[in-house]
């Protein structure tokens, strides 16, 4: 790989591994949500840093470019990503569900008690 | 007994109030119990004016999860018997006690309310009747059983379905898979004979675009379903 793609990829992703800790750390991004983000980004990071280990997985799998090597490694972690963040709507829609269910009840509760006291 | 009718109802100012009437003529020793799924209209109103119990979801569910709030209503209050009956008037209270006898007759853990064994009454669509068909077939297929209408939503069950329902029911178009839910867990169900009719009015919730979706949503949830036995 040319070693100024490689500069330029390494800044990308340190850049992007600063945003994504001020974003932690303006309570902005969950750590539990951003640790997919940080493993992603220090995997990228490593097969940056040493293309030997780069270009001998390139080898094994049987891809001609270390660079496509590097799009294909990107596109796998983002499908990650993307598939926690389904796994964490699912939860939450299931929570907010529960949540509205146990509202509903207990409205109902009140409602009932205060009549009832009403027409003491 | 303590028996409840739960009512899920979206925008049903229009027929609420009927289905509340038929059920106090044909079915008096029943509990009326209104899900108000953040309908947009009168409903809530209608049914606090005159004095029917209602539960206000804080905001759209969609069906499973407000009859989902039904049987946990049911559940919590110690009812020994939940129906389902839907708010736009397809279904008749008439048949009601039919189904609660039919419940205790067999000894069955849910009586499903089927349009298919005697043929009467409205008979809905030939294209949702293939889909239905196809569904029963499924079924069959996985559990061996035949279920005539297993999407019917006018179904009785007893405590013990009660309790598995309020612990979990799927969100959207719930019937088919928790048929074969209830038949993995060797619970027992029969079918009895009603007469459903057309919808009194507004539009029903499955569109012409959603059954593509409803068809495939509701096959795979059959199947998965399935695996989770």
């Amino acid at each position: 790989m040319p070693y100024r793609l490689q500069m330029i990829v390494i800044f990308c992703i340190v850049f992007s591994l600063i945003i994504l800790t001020r974003l932690v750390v303006k309570k902005r991004l969950e750590m539990k949500y951003a640790l997919v983000w940080y493993g992603s980004g220090f995997i990228l990071l490593i097969f940056i840093c040493f293309p030997k280990f780069m270009s001998f997985l390139t080898d094994l799998l049987g891809i001609e470019l270390p660079v496509n090597m590097v799009f294909f490694m990107g596109f796998i972690l983002v499908l990650a990503i993307v598939m926690t963040l389904t796994i964490a709507i699912s939860r939450a829609s299931e929570k907010a569900k529960t949540l509205a269910q146990m509202v509903a009840l207990l409205e109902e509760r009140i409602e009932k008690i205060e009549k009832e006291k009403e027409n003491k | 007994m303590k028996k409840l009718v739960i009512i899920p109802a979206f925008n049903e100012e229009a027929n609420i109030l009927n289905v509340v009437k038929d059920i106090h003529f044909n079915a008096p020793n029943f509990d009326i119990l209104v899900i108000n799924d953040n309908s947009s209209d009168n409903t809530l109103a209608l049914c606090k004016k005159n004095n029917i119990r209602i539960l206000n979801l804080p905001f759209n569910l969609g069906i499973g999860g407000a009859v989902q709030s039904g049987y946990l209503y049911a559940y919590y209050n110690d009812y020994d018997i939940a129906v389902q009956l839907d708010g736009d008037g397809q279904h008749d209270a008439k048949f009601l006690n039919a189904l609660v006898d039919k419940l205790i007759a067999d000894d069955a853990d849910m009586v499903i309310g089927s349009r298919f064994i005697e043929y009467k009454g409205y008979q809905s669509s030939v294209m949702r009747r293939l889909g239905i068909r196809w569904f029963s077939n499924l079924i069959m297929l996985l559990t061996g059983k035949r279920i005539s209408d297993p999407t019917s939503g006018y179904r009785l069950c007893n405590r013990c379905i009660i309790k598995l329902f309020a612990e979990e029911y799927p969100k959207d178009y719930p019937e088919p898979e928790t048929v074969i839910k209830i038949i993995n867990n060797k619970m027992i169900i029969v079918e009895s004979p009603v007469v459903m009719r057309e919808r009194q009015s507004g539009k029903s919730s499955i569109s012409l675009i959603k059954s593509v979706y409803y068809m495939s949503k509701v096959s795979l949830s059959i199947f998965i379903e399935y695996l989770r036995r």
